[in-house]
């Protein structure tokens, strides 16, 4: 029911524009997160669609209805702050009700939503108590709660988990997309971790200084990155980029294989081990291959003397191509026609 | 704490404790003895005289109407001047930004001394030629002697004593509001939430630390303030515009009359002291600080 479609957004106080040419829909029970590094843009656009901020022009529709220019509390959605906004004089109970009561929505649907609600985020020891007696777990439960409670077409969350430890995020997450299923809710979030992005959102829309970079769900975000940006921002850590020619040649680090010495496989291609950085489940491998830094993930721990050499390669399919200048991805076609660049260097090594 | 630590502490603390008792607590508590003894007279010292002053005091027309004049003029100038003051800074705060303000705040000329604002005033009130007069001889009123009308004086005094102090106390609304969190007014307006609504729910209460504290400094200014009663009315007429502290004074430097002075004092530290107990007593008990 509920579809947001934004149109040639634009907003700026200077150059470059904090947002410009953004152009994406959300579909109806669609979980998009807007992601991108700090300063790109993500809450200049969220708070546009929020009516916080004015737009500079463009256009936004929610279910066909124009909402460019309502006041935000006329847009019917809510929205999550990542400090939260919680009234600090005000009881839970009274700051999950505040809209509702704003809103002169009757006592016995009150009543009945504010039950369902605190149910849903499990509040309902601390109904009586203020936002400055909870914990950051629990005050960020209270602002979800505000934001279900009023069953708004569509809910906006500017880094709500950002706020919280490690531990308590991730569990957050996993709430958070169960939550947003099991209500059907239409969500747009904001958050600048990739991880946060992958894990929870059906699509993706990646910025990079005010600009959509790439648009689409996150195995193909993974998968098939569009820009050199893409392909270092998705994936911890980023992919390795090798600058050779013209091209930008691009190997994830989890998908670069150890291959046995002396195996003669013609791909294969040798490194020098710089260092290594053991991370519990795999060890992340610093490497030298000719000039080019590498970074390797193999399963395990494994102690490589720095100075060490490696044979590495890695699967023809795993390998991305990108334009040096333009930092666009180069179709698979084109591919095909240049070959692998990486294997000419070979060449040179078995010489 | 050990002994010495103890010992330190005290020692830092001596200079105060002795400017305190020599320059407020001593005086105080003499002046509270002076008001159970008569004046000295032609030699013979002052002599206990018990509970007289206070008959004394209870049967003197002119001190009922002087607390009462007090009480008037506290009751009207405390709510007015704190209306006034919000008003103005919520007007304020949304046309200026955030440092323009806290620059104000430190250069701000509400710090003039009231003496110098009764002389504003005093050209406002003058009845030939007097800005007030004059503006009423515009549309034909025929002009009001505001100071020396025994009904117009104290209220003159009173629309002063807003002016001054609202000004005074819109200074600090206008540093509480800057402080406020902006996401918090973000949140009333996606909830859709009207300015009146805003106000009452999240603005009011939020300030509700500052109204205290200016709600205090008002009262007690009302009975403290008296600066302006030298340039304009000095009591009168016939004391219809009198006040306890002037009273006060003018028992003790125009009657020498010290021990009434020093019993009209008393009065005066029993009702501030009732105050102070009213902020820390009771308003402050269903006030949230953050
Ligand atoms: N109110 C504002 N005035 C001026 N510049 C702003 C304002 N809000 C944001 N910006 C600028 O716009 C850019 C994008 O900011 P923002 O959308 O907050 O980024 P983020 O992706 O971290 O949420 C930043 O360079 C920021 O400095
Ligand atoms: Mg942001």
């Amino acid at each position: 029911m509920s579809r947001l479609s934004i149109q040639k957004l634009r907003k700026s106080w200077g150059d470059p524009p904090a947002a410009d040419d953004i152009d994406f829909t959300v579909e109806s029970g669609e979980f998009v997160a807007l992601l991108g590094p700090s300063g790109c843009g993500k809450s200049t656009t969220l708070r546009m669609i929020a009516g916080l901020e004015a737009p500079d022009s463009g256009h936004i529709y929610l279910n066909d209805k124009e909402i460019t220019h309502l006041s935000p509390g006329k847009r019917d959605l809510a929205m999550v702050f990542q400090s939260y906004a919680l009234f600090p004089h005000l009881s839970v109970r009274e700051n999950i009700l505040f809209g509702l009561q704003v809103r002169k929505v009757s006592k016995e649907e009150q009543k009945r939503r504010l039950n369902f609600v605190i149910e849903l985020v499990d509040l309902g020891s601390h109904l009586h108590k203020k936002p400055g007696q909870l914990s950051g777990g629990q005050c960020q439960r209270v602002a979800l709660a505000r934001a279900v409670i009023s069953e708004a077409r569509l809910c906006l969350m500017d880094e709500p988990l950002s706020n919280l430890d490690a531990k308590l995020r991730a569990e957050m997450r996993s709430e958070l997309r169960a939550l947003q299923q099991r209500l059907g809710m239409t969500v747009l979030y904001v958050t600048h971790d990739q991880t946060e992005a992958m894990s929870m959102a059906d699509r993706i829309i990646l910025l990079n200084r005010g600009r959509i970079e790439q648009i689409g769900r996150p195995e193909e975000l993974y998968n098939q990155p569009a820009t050199t940006f893409a392909a270092q921002f998705i994936g911890a850590p980023p992919m390795n980029l090798i600058r050779i020619e013209n091209r930008v040649l691009g190997v994830r680090p989890e998908h670069i294989q150890l291959v046995q010495p002396g195996m003669g496989l013609k791909s294969s291609h040798r490194a020098v081990v710089k260092g290594c950085d053991y991370l519990g489940a795999d060890t992340l491998i610093q490497l030298q291959l000719d000039e080019h830094s590498l970074q390797l993930r193999i399963t395990g721990h494994q102690k490589l003397q720095p100075g060490s050499s490696l044979e590495i390669s890695w699967a023809e399919q795993d390998q991305h191509s990108f334009c040096r200048t333009s930092g666009q991805r180069v179709a698979a076609d084109a591919l095909q026609e240049q070959h692998i660049e990486y294997t000419k260097k070979e060449t040179h090594y078995a010489a | 704490m050990n002994r010495t630590q103890q010992l330190h502490a005290w020692l830092l603390l001596l200079p105060a404790l002795v400017m305190l008792a020599a320059f407020t607590h001593t005086p105080a508590v003499q002046t509270l003895l002076h008001s159970f003894y008569d004046n000295p007279m032609g030699g013979k010292p002052s002599g206990f005289v018990g509970m007289e002053n206070f008959e004394l005091l209870l049967e003197d027309e002119i001190f009922w109407q002087v607390l009462w004049n007090n009480t008037w003029y506290g009751l009207v100038t405390v709510p007015a001047s704190i209306a006034l003051a919000l008003t103005m800074a919520i007007w304020v705060n949304g046309r200026l930004e955030g440092r323009a303000i806290v620059r104000l705040a430190y250069f701000t000329p509400t710090v003039l001394p009231m003496i110098a604002v009764a002389n504003i005033w005093l050209f406002f009130y003058t009845p030939e030629i007097g800005l007030l007069n004059n503006v009423l001889g515009w549309f034909g009123i025929d002009g009001i002697n505001w100071l020396g009308d025994p009904d117009f004086a104290l209220p003159s005094l009173m629309a002063m004593t807003i002016w001054k102090e609202a000004g005074f106390f819109m200074i600090f609304y206008l540093a509480a509001l800057q402080g406020l969190d902006r996401s918090l007014y973000e949140a009333a307006a996606i909830e859709n939430a009207g300015r009146w609504q805003v106000f009452q729910r999240i603005t009011w209460p939020l300030l509700m630390p500052t109204t205290l504290f200016i709600f205090i400094n008002a009262l007690i200014n009302a009975f403290k303030l008296v600066d302006h009663l030298f340039i304009l009315t000095k009591g009168g007429p016939n004391n219809a515009s009198n006040l306890l502290l002037y009273y006060i004074y003018e028992n003790a430097f125009s009657f020498f009359d010290t021990a009434y002075a020093a019993t009209l004092t008393t009065v005066m530290l029993i009702i501030l002291a009732l105050l102070a107990w009213l902020q820390f007593g009771v308003l402050d008990k269903g006030v949230h600080y953050r």
